[in-house]
């Protein structure tokens, strides 16, 4: 249809709004309870406009256009009720720009000096709004509120939890949380963001700096698959606060909490700046060229017995020279899973494991199966589009989990089942809730990361796949870290190099399999406490080694006993890059930050590395490489057969599996203290009712002939049955034991 | 009554029948009335667990039931009073003097607005509204029961009675 | 004197379903029931009566009956019985003195729209009264199988369900009133989509007044024509008129619509204690005030008062005599308005805070003239800027007041006390 604006004739499409149309054509409107990925209220009235018939302007955002509709933006009648708007909403505001935070990118700012007045005829007294605690993340001056509801609309339509309201009456009506509760939404911190004003501030920025001084660099997040789009502000060489860059295929406008306060971990008092050398028991600092030779002589004295394991956040570049720089020098145990502990699959998993479908196109499945992933708190950005799925598609979402947790959206059916029962569940699909799951539907099924900590991992795979082959099901495998998918496509498993050939040559199956004390250990931004499938098995490993080479940003109490030299790693932020998100995108990061002290990026430490032991890697055809790796592996079967697994469960086995929180993946994130307050800060042991403890039973249980004693909270739960749940935040110091496995209680 | 998730086996009667008068898929529609019975069984006024708890009961947030609590009037989130007298001052009433019965049961009670007698019997409500018996006026409701009318004399006696109750 | 929602007023236990049984009570009902008669038929009929909503906009009945959405299955009637616009006192009387009467329309409503379930909602001031003669006439009348499943065995089946508020006038405003079935705060949504194609729990949505309803079970037992001519001259049908302030006998009247407002007067025995009649506000507090003289011979019907500057509305007539101080009362009006705002759009949620608090100043003395022109201005400045008309509610009575009376502010103003002491 056409429509006219300010008298030039536009094309405008069926059911638009006139602010949809005019914000495509770059004319500006005015606006603060309008967004385009919220409901829209029209509450604000700040984007009223004359409408030619209209007795009074009308809200751009909530009207939609006629044909032959005649809109005016900048005449009289709008700028006179746009300007009555801003003075209403500058009568109750507090006159505090000097010292708030949102200063220099306020809207109501902004809209003021374009539609304000310059002085105000408001003579009374001004409203005040007590601040409550709302959580460590985002702190509140509610007195600058302007009641847009943005946050309250947010909270319920896209995070899915309701935490803000509007409670009050008039002018009264406030926003909070109910009386004294904290904001629990992996997603929280976008409620900054949307506010409009300094009402809604990010605590880890708060009075750090001010916004016209932040220089703003884009990057990619470090702590999941997806890979969401995301702006740094730095001030200084340090990161002051990060906000969505928006990307349609993958976070929108949105970023979990994770990803945007993360970065409090690069600052953490933990930080090796320093190359160290282990000289009497004691770390000491070195220089980085006599580390890079004894790195090479080591490499070459102990080839090929070395184990060398590397973090799946690691970027392609570093996993591609990683490997390299040991498979030719004869180097072939690699790997990055060292949180798992059944590797029996592993010849039959995909070169590319992925997502399979697009994520956009996760609206359009009919029926969506969770196995074992807690898609709020693991994947908060995902949640966001399986609640559109379920709004838009009626999409039916089955969760099958392995222990009790909740969602954000709608579940018809919510499972808990231990592993093993997890695997029977899918088997004998035709008798229970799946059966009703048809296959000329349109079904996905989300395998998340945790299943692959679990003792029958590759069970549970011919389970899944078999499921979905009768099924006619997509099968969406996520990874637990950044570039997860990456390290399967880079060879850092030690049966395929780059592009996921087999390679026959290797000697170990997997990093597990066998370890003879005359092997050395390399160990490249993984902190043996926590990311291990075994922490007990790994220390002793590093104790028994010869020689032991990390390369890491943070120092931990095993590192700093176990590590004969530390190279100083560079964290993400520091690095350039790229990582492969779960849909096989290809995304590059720079550094946003100079390396602090003298840490350094993977790269160049690994390059020159390979310098020393004369090879002639060079840092410009690699990028080309990767690109020409990825765009090889064609074959995306996600279905995962194994044959010949034996299952020698018996029933009445006692199982313990840990339950590791995702906001504690990798060492920058267990070491962000606000996320780990807000977040993750339960910690418990969680026995099956059939166990009979009182209140003060000690609980000691056997695994492998290892004796384990886990100072906890102790919780009991009916499902599931036979199995210990354990779970520890942030950075514990208490021994774990394997992450799944068979145990005696005493 | 203040036990967390558990209201007495005749208050969920009640509230179950309040749920009942909507689709099965809406019991966020019996917040309102629901806050109402749960008030009156708790000397009239709401607090922290029974919000809480009735979130529960009907499975909504806490913050929808409490933004719902501090919208409505006739909710008191503080203790107040056993009886509550909603002196009528708009328009209609105003004309017909109101102003000058709220100041006689004031000083009568010795409270001000919006405020509750030391015996904690009567609870002077800050009205806002127009009560709807302009025809009567000046009014006042005592506990949701109008009095039209009012004098002075009229005033003594209504309260008195109460008092003596 | 003609009586259609006042008929039982004045008989013995007006609100027994007996009482309203020998008056003919539900005998439209129970012949549409047994005739099968077409809902189209229905509407038509009130359509062509000319009945005309009471709760304040006077919308035609009949036409928003036609507007519902018929695509959809699940369709919804709404009785507004939230009755709270000051100076209104009518619904509350029909509510507890003739309660079939509003059952009955509500059922005929329900079945003509096609809607299963009519929810009547009242406010909650009116819980000790109201409610419980409300709760029990609608008991009454499923005991006589005239509400709930298959109705007088025919295949019908109508619940009507009342339901109580907790005290919020706006949410008399009909989207406000959906937000609070739903369990919300009242907050009204913005139009479109209205609630005949989109209203309670997202379904198609009638929403009429308390004495709309209560009317329409006469129009169907007497006919159209009956109805149309209750009214005087070209007027149509009856209206409730709640007669409040400085009146020897302040009363529900309900009489012809067109019928001249001296005629109201004298039907409330005049001004108290023989004052001059001083202003009127006619339709409940929120439409504009006008002075005595300007009413005095005027036929009370939405044309004629609205060619004098003011409305019907809900029939609300607030009357005020010479003794009166214009000050003092507007800013008693703009209190209330200021303490109703739902808070959720700036003009009203600001403006009325704005009005109130600059009517409060000028009253303790300390206002000047420019507070005059600030009022005016602010008062504009919420017109036709809001979600609902609450704000409109807001700012008619300062700009009339001020139009009105301006001599009388400004003599606040200038020598710091009423004119009228
Ligand atoms: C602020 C506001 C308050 C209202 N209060 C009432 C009310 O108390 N009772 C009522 O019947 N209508 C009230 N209305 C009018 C309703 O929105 C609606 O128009 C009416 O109930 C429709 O019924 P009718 O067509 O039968 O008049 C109010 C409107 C506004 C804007
Ligand atoms: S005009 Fe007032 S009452 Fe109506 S929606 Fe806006 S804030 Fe609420
Ligand atoms: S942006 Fe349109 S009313 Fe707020």
């Amino acid at each position: 249809m056409e429509i006219y604006i300010n008298n030039n004739k536009y094309e405008a499409f069926d059911n638009e709004t006139i602010i949809q149309v005019t914000d495509r054509l770059n004319i500006h409107i005015p606006r603060f309870c309008y967004h385009k990925r919220l409901s829209i209220v029209a509450s604000c009235r700040m984007c009223l406009v004359e409408i030619e018939g209209a007795k009074f302007p009308q809200p751009a955002c909530s009207t939609i256009v006629r044909d032959g509709m005649k809109i005016n933006t900048t005449g009289k009648a709008t700028e006179d009720a746009q300007k009555s708007t801003m003075e209403f909403l500058l009568i109750n505001h507090p006159l505090d720009c000097p010292v708030c935070d949102q200063a220099g990118e306020c809207e109501l700012q902004d809209v003021s000096l374009d539609h304000g007045s310059y002085k105000s005829n408001y003579n009374e007294m001004k409203r005040t709004v007590i601040d409550n605690d709302i959580g460590s993340l985002v702190t509140t001056e509610m007195t600058r509120c302007i009641h847009c509801s943005r946050c309250v609309r947010f909270g319920e339509e896209v995070a899915g939890i309701k935490e803000l309201g509007m409670t009050g009456r008039g002018e009264d009506t406030k926003i909070e949380t109910f009386i004294n509760q904290s904001l629990t939404s992996e997603l929280s911190g976008n409620v900054i963001d949307l506010c409009p004003v300094g009402a809604l501030n990010n605590n880890l920025y708060k009075y750090s700096a001010r916004t016209w001084d932040l220089e703003q660099k884009n990057s990619i997040s470090p702590n999941d698959c997806l890979g969401s789009n995301i702006y740094y502000h730095t001030y200084r060489n340090s990161i002051k606060r990060a906000i969505p860059k928006e990307n349609e295929q993958i976070n929108l406008s949105w970023l979990s909490d994770r990803d945007r306060f993360c970065h409090e971990g690069v600052e953490s008092s933990e930080r090796i700046f320093v190359p160290l050398i282990k000289s009497n028991d004691k770390l000491i600092e070195s220089e980085l060229e006599s580390l890079y030779s004894i790195a090479s002589e080591k490499i070459k004295q102990f080839s090929p017995n070395i184990t060398a394991v590397m973090s799946a956040q690691s970027s392609c570049e570093e996993m591609y020279i990683f490997q390299k720089i040991l498979r030719e020098n004869g180097i072939t145990n690699i790997d990055h899973r060292t949180k798992e502990c059944d590797f029996r699959y592993q010849a039959n998993y995909p070169i590319f494991p992925s997502f399979d479908i697009k994520i956009n196109d996760i609206a359009a499945m009919d029926n969506i199966i969770l196995v074992n992933v807690n898609i709020s708190k693991e994947f908060p950005i995902l949640s966001i589009y399986l609640r559109d799925a379920i709004k838009n598609n009626s999409t039916k979402i089955i969760s099958l989990a392995t222990y009790e947790y909740s969602e954000n959206f709608h579940t018809d059916i919510h499972e808990v089942l231990s592993p093993v029962e997890l695997e029977r569940y899918l088997n004998s699909s035709s008798n229970n809730q799946l059966a009703s799951i048809k296959s000329n539907q349109k079904n996905l099924i989300i395998v998340g990361p945790s299943s692959s900590y679990l003792q029958n991992y590759s069970e549970i795979l011919n389970s899944v796949s078999e499921f979905a082959q009768l099924s006619d099901s997509k099968l969406a495998l996520l990874g637990d870290l950044s570039n997860s998918s990456g390290a399967w496509a880079m060879g850092i498993v030690p049966h395929r190099l780059p592009g996921g050939i087999d390679y026959d040559k290797c000697i170990n199956a997997n990093y597990e399999s066998s370890f003879p004390s005359n092997d050395i250990f390399i160990v490249y931004n993984l902190e043996p406490e926590y990311d291990f499938s075994n922490d007990i098995e790994i220390l002793d490993k590093l104790k028994k080694s010869k020689f032991n080479i990390f390369f890491s940003s943070y120092i931990t109490d095993a590192i700093e006993k176990y590590a004969d030299i530390i190279f100083p790693l560079a964290v993400q932020q520091e690095s350039m890059g790229t990582y492969i998100n779960t849909n096989k995108q290809l995304q590059k990061f720079k550094a946003v930050l100079s390396p602090k002290g003298h840490a350094k990026p993977g790269v160049d430490l690994l390059l020159s590395i390979s310098k020393e032991l004369k090879m002639d890697i060079s840092n410009e055809k690699i990028s080309q490489e990767i690109s020409d790796i990825l765009s090889s592996i064609s074959s995306n079967d996600n279905y995962i057969f194994t044959d010949n697994l034996k299952n020698n469960y018996e029933k009445e086995m006692l199982e313990k599996y840990i339950i590791r929180s995702p906001n504690t993946n990798n060492p920058t994130l267990r070491r962000c203290e606000s996320l780990l307050n807000t977040h993750d800060n339960d910690n418990f042991m969680s026995l099956p009712l059939n166990i009979n403890i009182t209140e003060n039973t000690k609980i000691t249980f056997t695994e492998h002939s290892n004796k384990i004693k886990i100072n906890a909270k102790i919780k009991t739960h009916t499902k599931p049955e036979n199995t210990v749940l354990v779970k520890l935040s942030g950075r514990y110091k208490q021994t774990l034991g394997s992450c799944s496995t068979v145990i005696n209680i005493e | 009554m203040n036990d967390k998730n558990n209201f007495p086996d005749n208050l969920i009667e009640e509230i179950d029948a309040i749920k009942s008068k909507f689709p099965s898929d809406k019991s966020k529609s019996a917040i309102i009335e629901s806050l109402l019975i749960i008030q009156h069984h708790n000397n009239g006024y709401l607090n922290e667990d029974l919000i809480s708890s009735l979130a529960d009961f009907l499975n909504v947030t806490k913050i929808d039931v409490y933004e719902v609590a501090t919208f409505y009037s006739m909710f008191n989130l503080k203790p107040v009073g056993k009886n509550i007298i909603s002196v009528c001052t708009n328009v209609s009433c105003m004309l017909r003097k109101s102003d000058d019965m709220v100041s006689y049961i004031e000083k009568k009670l010795k409270i001000k607005v919006g405020e509750s007698t030391k015996d904690n019997k009567f609870y002077l409500k800050n009205e806002m509204e127009c009560l709807a018996a302009c025809n009567g006026a000046p009014m006042m409701q005592i506990n949701h029961i109008n009095y039209e009318n009012l004098t002075y004399d009229k005033i003594d006696k209504i309260l008195d009675e109460i008092n003596n109750d | 004197m003609i009586k259609v929602c006042t008929s039982t007023f004045s008989l013995a236990n007006p609100s027994s379903i007996n009482t309203y049984l020998e008056q003919g009570g539900y005998s439209a009902w129970k012949k549409i029931i047994k005739d099968k008669t077409p809902k189209s038929e229905i509407i038509q009929l009130i359509k062509q009566s000319g009945l005309k909503g009471k709760g304040g906009a006077g919308f035609l009945t009949g036409l928003k009956w036609s507007f519902i959405n018929s695509n959809e299955k699940q369709r919804y009637l709404v009785c507004n019985s939230d009755e709270s616009e000051p100076g209104t006192c009518k619904d509350r009387d029909i509510l507890r003195y003739n309660p079939h009467s509003v059952i009955e329309g509500m059922l005929i409503a329900c079945y003509a729209i096609g809607a299963s379930v009519g929810y009547n909602y009242l406010r909650g001031e009116f819980i000790g009264d109201q409610w419980v003669v409300f709760n029990n006439a609608v008991k009454e009348a499923h005991e006589y199988n005239l509400i709930g499943n298959k109705i007088l065995t025919s295949d019908v089946s109508i619940d009507i369900i009342p339901l109580i508020g907790a005290g919020a006038y706006i949410v008399g405003e009909e989207t406000a009133m959906l937000e609070s079935i739903e369990g919300k705060r009242g907050m009204p949504r913005i139009k479109p989509p209205f609630p005949a194609v989109q209203g309670l729990y997202g379904k198609p949505t009638i929403i009429n007044n308390t004495e709309t309803l209560a009317t329409v079970p006469y129009i169907i037992k007497n006919g159209e024509v009956w109805y149309k001519n209750l009214g005087i001259n070209d007027s149509v049908g009856v209206k409730m008129f709640c007669m409040s302030g400085h009146l020897n006998q302040p009363d529900v009247i309900e009489a012809p619509l067109g019928i001249p407002f001296s005629k109201l007067l004298d039907q409330c025995g005049g001004i108290l204690d023989n004052k001059k009649l001083k202003a009127v506000i006619p339709g409940g507090s929120s439409v504009p005030v006008v002075k005595g003289q300007d009413i005095i011979d005027t036929p009370m019907d939405y044309e004629s008062l609205m060619s004098i500057g003011t409305m019907l509305g809900s029939g609300g007539i607030i009357v005020m005599d010479e003794s009166t101080c214009m000050v003092s009362v507007l800013e008693r009006i703009s209190r209330f308005y200021y303490a109703e705002s739902c808070g959720q759009c700036t003009p009203c949620r600001e403006g009325t805070g704005w009005l109130y608090k600059t009517l409060v100043k000028i009253k303790s003395g300390k206002g000047t003239q420019s507070d005059l022109d600030l009022l005016n201005r602010v008062a504009n400045q919420i017109e036709g800027h809001c979600i609902c008309a609450l704000g409109d509610a807001a700012a008619m009575p300062v700009i009339s007041f001020l139009k009105n009376f301006w001599n009388e502010f400004e003599y606040f103003v200038d020598k710091k006390q009423s004119m009228v002491i």
